[in-house]
Order: C-alpha cells, then structure tokens, then sequence
C-alpha cells in the first residue's frame, strides 16, 4: 500500500493525464462516428483554429469583455450580497422581511429577464451589470447569511463577555469565521456569473463570447465554434481559480485550523 | 416548510412584499406608460393568458422534467461507481473538473448544429446542466461512506455490487438528495433559457414573442408565472427530500438531543 502510494502521480500529474484521456476520447468519437469532419471536427483541427483565434484582436477584445462583465457583475453582488447579508444578520427582521422576496427571484431564470431589460436598460453596460449581478446576488446573500447565523454560540459569548457590542461581535467574530462557507457562495456565483454573461451576449449582445460562439454556429464555422467552447470552459476554470486565491488570503487561517484539529 | 415555520407566520416577509407590490401599483399609476404597466394590468392579462400559460408552461416544465430524468438515470450511477472505484475515480476527476465549468447554454449552439432546435436539442442542453450538480454530490457522498459501514458488508459476504446497492447508495442519500435539488433547480432555469435561444415554444418562447411585439405587461406576466411555478416545484422536491429522509433527520434529532 504505501509503495504504491509512492507511486501515484501528483495532482497535476492526473489532470495532464485526464486532459489527454478527454483529447483521446474526442477523437476517438470523430473517427468513429463517421460524422464529416465538418461537423465534427478533429483534436488538430480544433486546436489550429485555436490557435488562430489567439492570435486575433478580435477574439481578445470579446473575450476581454466577456469576463469584465461576468467580473464587474460578480464584484457588485458580492457587496451588495454581503452587505444585506450583514444587515438580516444583525436585524433578524429585515431577514424575515426580505425572505419572501429572495425565495421567488432565486428561481427566477436570469435569461427570461434579458428581454424586459433591454426595454429597462438599452443594451449597453447597464444591461449586461444588472443581468449578471441579479443573477448572482440571491446565492451569495442566502449563503452569507445561513453562514452568519451559524456561528459559534461560544465565540459571541466570549466576545459579549469582553464587552463587544453587537456591531463589533458581528464584523469582528461573527463575519471572519463565516467567511470560508460565504467564499462556497461566491465560488457558485462566479460559475453562475459566467453562464449568465455568455446568456445575455446571446440573447442582446453584438459583441463577447457569447456572440461570438452563436456567431460561429449561425455562419457554421463549426472548427471555430469548438475552439470558442473550450475557451468558454478555460475561462470557468479561470474564474473559480482566481475566486480560490481570494479565498486563500481571506479565510486561510481557517484551513490551517481545520487541518490541526484533523490531525 | 416545517409546521413550527408555519405557525410563526412570517408577517415581516408578507408586509414587506405587499408594500413592494403597492409601491409598484402607485408607481405605475402615477407614470401611467405603456412600458411600466400596473400590477392590476399584469394580472388581469395573467388571467386572460391563462390558458395559453398553462400551456406553454408544461411544454417547459415536461422537457425540463426529461432532462432531469435523463441526468439522473446517467449519473447517480456513474456517480456512485466513480467514487467506489478510488483509484479509477482520481484519474477521471480532473475530467469532470475541466468540462464542469462549461457554461450549459454556451453548448446551446453545439445543440443546435447536432439537433436543430427541436425538443431534442433542448433536453440535451438541460441534461447537461442537471448532470454535474447530481454526479459531483453522488461521488463526494458515496466516497465519505463510512470504511466500518463497508467492512460490515464485505464481512457478510455481498459483493462489490451489493455494497454498492445496499450500503453505499443509503448512506449516501442525504448528500445525494442535495445534488438532486441542485439539479432540479438548474433545470428548470436551463430550460426556460433554451427556450429563449432555441425559440420554438414553451414559456421561453412565449417571452420573446412578448419582447418582440413589445408587450411589456406580457412578458411581465410571462416572468411571474414562471417564478411561481419554479417556487412550487423546488418546494415540492424539498418536501420529497424531508420525507425520503426522515430516517436521516430523525437520527440527527435523536443525537443531537443526546448532547444537550
């Protein structure tokens, strides 16, 4: 056990070997499917299309602006989210009041709301942000707050017994030990983010990656649209990374806790 | 909803919600536009469209209800085997991490190319967005299986697919039924959303008709119908899970009642 231990692979030793399982598996079902390659096109040809993509202002100045939106909207539910989250945690009023109202939009799907919007917003920046962060702000709030309410009883106890009031015990005590599950929130919203930008640039937009992949579809440049895919996915991967960073520096401590208690 | 919730009826919500609505009312009133119409205006046509909501609202619940179906018989199984299996499941893994952050409606397009804009190319869209949220939590459940629960298997002699069937599945429940109303919930939103792209009919459809003929109060009516509708079915699913897992919250009862 412990030799073969040894010998497995570090973690990005796996994914290398995953990836090239997946790449496998692709062309595998092209050759064997018998679909012309038109449609379905091969490893190569989809990395050469790629490739030329990468090397396209074009292709950077939508994808730039795809996760601007998706970054932009992100960042105004994660304030707005927490925010509220910090106010029905303090008032146990305003939670019960907003209940309601968060469990009907929620379920609400943020592609049905682009047609009204362009009405509301017109179809620039004001769009795009309001989409994305009603999208996003519903998951972040409800998980913020499930996190705030969870608290330790002991910690606020002690913290009361030193004398903190309310305010301070919230932000103080409260806030930093909720902050690894309210990080689990905006990690979800980031993925929702993403989605919700790629929807509404197809739905009303004239530009991002969202236009682009329905643009190459519609003019059936299917190499193109593959290529357009896998970036739609790298950004994903991208997003949650960098949402891991922030998480790192925010909420670390409670990793190296969870790690000595385990130990 | 549990009965305790239900008898301390939550006014501040009911109070608040009825102000926002009056404050709509008033608003719309006072402007008096055809492109903010009144909550009277929007129910009335509620009303008058009812049967054509209906209608088109089960179009989309019944392809959502597809794809959910087919996401479910395709991965809890792959889910349970992928996390039984350890050291298969640490090479696929990293698959699934790398196809899982793909937005659902960006394959849309993809759909699209292989099935028209049929039901076909919506299902295959929902399937995918209800399918990660069931396998992740499937894997994750079946691998926290408690090693004792397994070795009490092996020991009376089932075999790995007993375990799989009899000890794993079971112990696995609580968690799974988590990714069950994930996948619900991305189902539905997926499934209206498809219809918006792949414009044929159901209520997504009916949203962008609204759109196009510039119909605010419609698509105003369309949007709440479909929040209500979704309200319901995500309050139904969790009531299925309570009852599937009474067992489950009655032992947690039972000790957390032992340590206070």
């Amino acid at each position: 056990m412990a030799m073969l231990r040894r010998l497995e692979m570090p973690g990005w030793g796996r994914a290398l070997v995953s990836l090239a399982g997946l790449l496998l598996v692709w062309q595998a079902v092209v050759l064997a499917s018998g679909i012309p390659a038109e449609y379905l096109p091969g490893v190569p040809t989809i990395f050469h299309a790629l490739r030329a993509e990468l090397g396209d202002g074009e292709f950077w100045r939508g994808e730039g602006l795809t996760m601007a939106r998706a970054g932009g909207g992100l960042l105004l539910a994660i304030i707005t989210g927490i925010g509220t989250a910090l106010l029905s945690a303090r008032h146990r009023m305003i939670e019960r009041a907003l209940s309601p109202l968060v469990q009907l939009l929620i379920s609400l799907p943020p592609a049905a709301l682009v047609p009204l919007s362009i009405f509301a917003f017109g179809l620039g920046v004001a769009l795009f942000a309001f989409i994305i962060w009603f999208a996003c702000v519903w998951t972040i709030y409800l998980s913020a707050v499930n996190a705030l309410k969870a608290g330790e009883p002991i910690q606020v106890q002690v913290a009361r017994t030193f004398g903190y009031g309310g305010w301070a015990i919230l932000l103080r005590v409260r806030l930093p030990a909720a902050l690894p599950e309210i990080f689990t929130g905006i990690r979800i919203a980031a993925a929702i983010s993403l989605m919700a930008a790629v929807a509404a640039e197809m739905l009303a937009g004239r530009d991002g990656l969202g236009f682009m992949l329905y643009d190459a579809a519609f003019s059936l440049r299917i190499p193109e649209m593959f290529a357009l895919l896998a970036v739609a996915g790298l950004d994903g991967v991208l997003l949650n990374a960098a949402i891991l960073r922030l998480r790192r520096a925010a909420a670390g401590w409670h990793d190296g806790i969870a790690l000595m208690a385990r130990a | 909803m549990d009965r305790a919730s239900l008898k301390a009826f939550n006014w501040p919500g009911v109070i608040f919600m009825a102000a926002l609505l009056l404050a709509w009312e008033l608003a719309a009133r006072a402007m008096n536009t055809p492109s903010f119409p009144s909550l009277v205006t929007v129910l009335q046509l509620l009303a008058g469209d009812g049967r054509i909501l209906a209608a088109q609202m089960t179009i989309t619940l019944g392809r959502a209800a597809a794809g959910f179906a087919l996401a479910l018989a395709a991965m809890l199984p792959l889910g349970v085997f992928i996390g039984r299996t350890h050291r298969l499941g640490r090479y696929i893994e990293p698959a699934i991490d790398l196809l899982r952050p793909l937005p659902p409606l960006a394959i849309v397009p993809v759909a699209m190319l292989f099935a028209g804009t049929g039901s076909a190319a919506k299902i295959s869209v929902i399937f995918y967005s209800a399918a990660f949220p069931i396998l992740l939590n499937a894997i994750d459940a079946t691998r926290a299986t408690h090693p004792l629960l397994l070795d009490v298997g092996r020991s009376i002699g089932l075999s790995r697919a007993a375990i799989m069937r009899r000890i794993d599945l079971p112990a696995a429940l609580p968690q799974i039924m988590s990714g069950v109303r994930l996948g619900v919930a991305a189902a539905l939103l997926v499934s209206v959303s498809a219809e918006m792209l792949l414009s044929t009919d159901g209520m997504g459809n009916y949203l962008m008709r609204a759109q196009e003929e510039f119909q605010i109060a419609r698509g105003l009516a369309g949007i709440l119908t479909i929040a209500l509708v979704s309200l319901a079915v995500n309050a139904i699913v969790s009531r299925i899970e309570q009852r599937l897992l009474a067992w489950h919250h009655a032992r947690h009862a039972v000790v957390r009642g032992a340590l206070e």
